[in-house]
């Protein structure tokens, strides 16, 4: 016997055509399993639409206050915790920076001084090359080429969002039914 | 349905403590509620439901005003159920620990109390057959009242998933009412056999 469409239409909770219920009962009159499965839907419909409610033990309210309490105090010592390992890294480091240039001025002072010489040059003659690249660029760029840049500067700021997002959308889990 | 004044809310998402607190007096009955009808263990239900509100108090400042909050709150408290019955799948639920049970106003007396005490034990018992999912979708259902978009946007489902889900669900809690009647009458009968029988047999 087949039973698909009958345990569909017991279990629906749409209204039924009267062909639909006539259809329904005369299965029913016939078959003991249906009949004994809408008997039990009906006693679990009849158990679920029983408005009982459970409720916490007294003084919820109270074990809300020290929990909330205990979870800001503990978000108050990572937050200490946090801040003395960022200045114990910051100060580890300069010490470590300031250990080695005292070190290699002891070994030798004049190299020392060479090279902190060296690097001043450097980044001076650094600074002066950017600012004739940057003056060379504006004479020669005219405004078409500005507003390319600009379209293409803005086309893939634009490409590298929709990505992250198609990523982001693409590895989240997906809810099924 | 359970209702917060926009004030109260307001005030809780400036920080005001005391407002905070108001929430937390009017929501634990609904939340743990739904949490106990989801673990299915009164200290795990306390657990969940300190820990739905701890949820609730550091993201309050991305509610947005245009969703019931009572919707909000029970989908914070839903998914955090979820999330533990998937991780917890395997370790066994004690069902000893039971809460106060509220019986509705207007209930005859005491027979019917522990009928409807009775019942609801086997109908806990019986969601326990369910997935995390499909518990969730029946007890906002049938315990809250909530629309199928509501339990659509709490649990982020489409509408017709839920409505499979609960369908589902359906069968499954008829079929499990089914075999523990009878589980209980096959019991009932082996009992009244032996208060009837003779010592001779």
């Amino acid at each position: 016997m087949n039973h698909q469409p009958f345990r569909e239409w017991i279990f629906s909770q749409e209204k039924l055509s009267a062909e639909q219920d006539l259809a329904l009962q005369d299965h029913l009159d016939s078959c003991d399993a249906c009949c004994h499965l809408k008997d039990a839907w009906l006693e679990v419909d009849s158990a679920l639409r029983q408005p009982a409610q459970v409720s916490p033990l007294p003084g919820f309210t109270a074990r809300w206050q020290a929990h909330l309490a205990e979870y800001q105090q503990m978000k108050q010592k990572s937050r200490v915790w946090t801040t003395m390992g960022i200045y114990v890294g910051i100060i580890i480091t300069l010490l470590v920076i300031l250990i080695t240039q005292i070190w290699s001025f002891i070994q030798s002072p004049d190299q020392f001084v060479a090279i902190w010489f060296n690097s001043l040059v450097s980044l001076v003659s650094i600074y002066y090359a950017l600012v004739d690249h940057i003056h060379i660029g504006a004479t020669y760029m005219t405004v078409y080429t500005f507003i390319a840049l600009f379209f293409l500067l803005g086309m893939i700021s634009f490409m590298s969002v929709l990505w992250l997002a198609a990523y982001r959308k693409l590895s989240m889990v997906r809810r099924t039914i | 349905m359970y209702h917060i004044e926009p004030e109260i809310l307001s005030q809780v998402q400036i920080g005001n403590q005391e407002a905070f607190t108001h929430l937390v007096e009017s929501y634990q009955r609904p939340v743990y509620n739904l949490c106990y009808r989801m673990l299915g263990d009164a200290v795990e239900a306390e657990d969940a439901s300190q820990e739905t509100f701890l949820r609730v108090y550091k993201n309050i400042k991305y509610y947005d005003h245009k969703r019931p909050f009572s919707t909000w709150l029970l989908s914070i408290a839903a998914h955090y159920c979820i999330d533990l019955l998937r991780k917890r799948r395997m370790v066994m639920i004690s069902m000893d620990s039971h809460p106060y049970l509220d019986i509705p106003d207007g209930a005859p007396g005491p027979e019917t109390a522990y009928h409807v005490m009775e019942d609801q034990k086997r109908v806990q018992t019986m969601l326990k057959s369910l997935s995390p999912h499909d518990r969730a979708a029946v007890v906002m259902y049938y315990w809250y009242d909530f629309s199928y978009e509501e339990i659509a946007q709490s649990l982020s489902l489409t509408v017709s998933a839920v409505k499979s889900r609960l369908h589902r669900a359906r069968i499954t809690l008829a079929q499990t009412w089914q075999e523990q009647g009878m589980n209980n009458f096959s019991v009932k009968r082996n009992v009244e056999r032996k208060t009837h029988e003779s010592p001779a047999f």
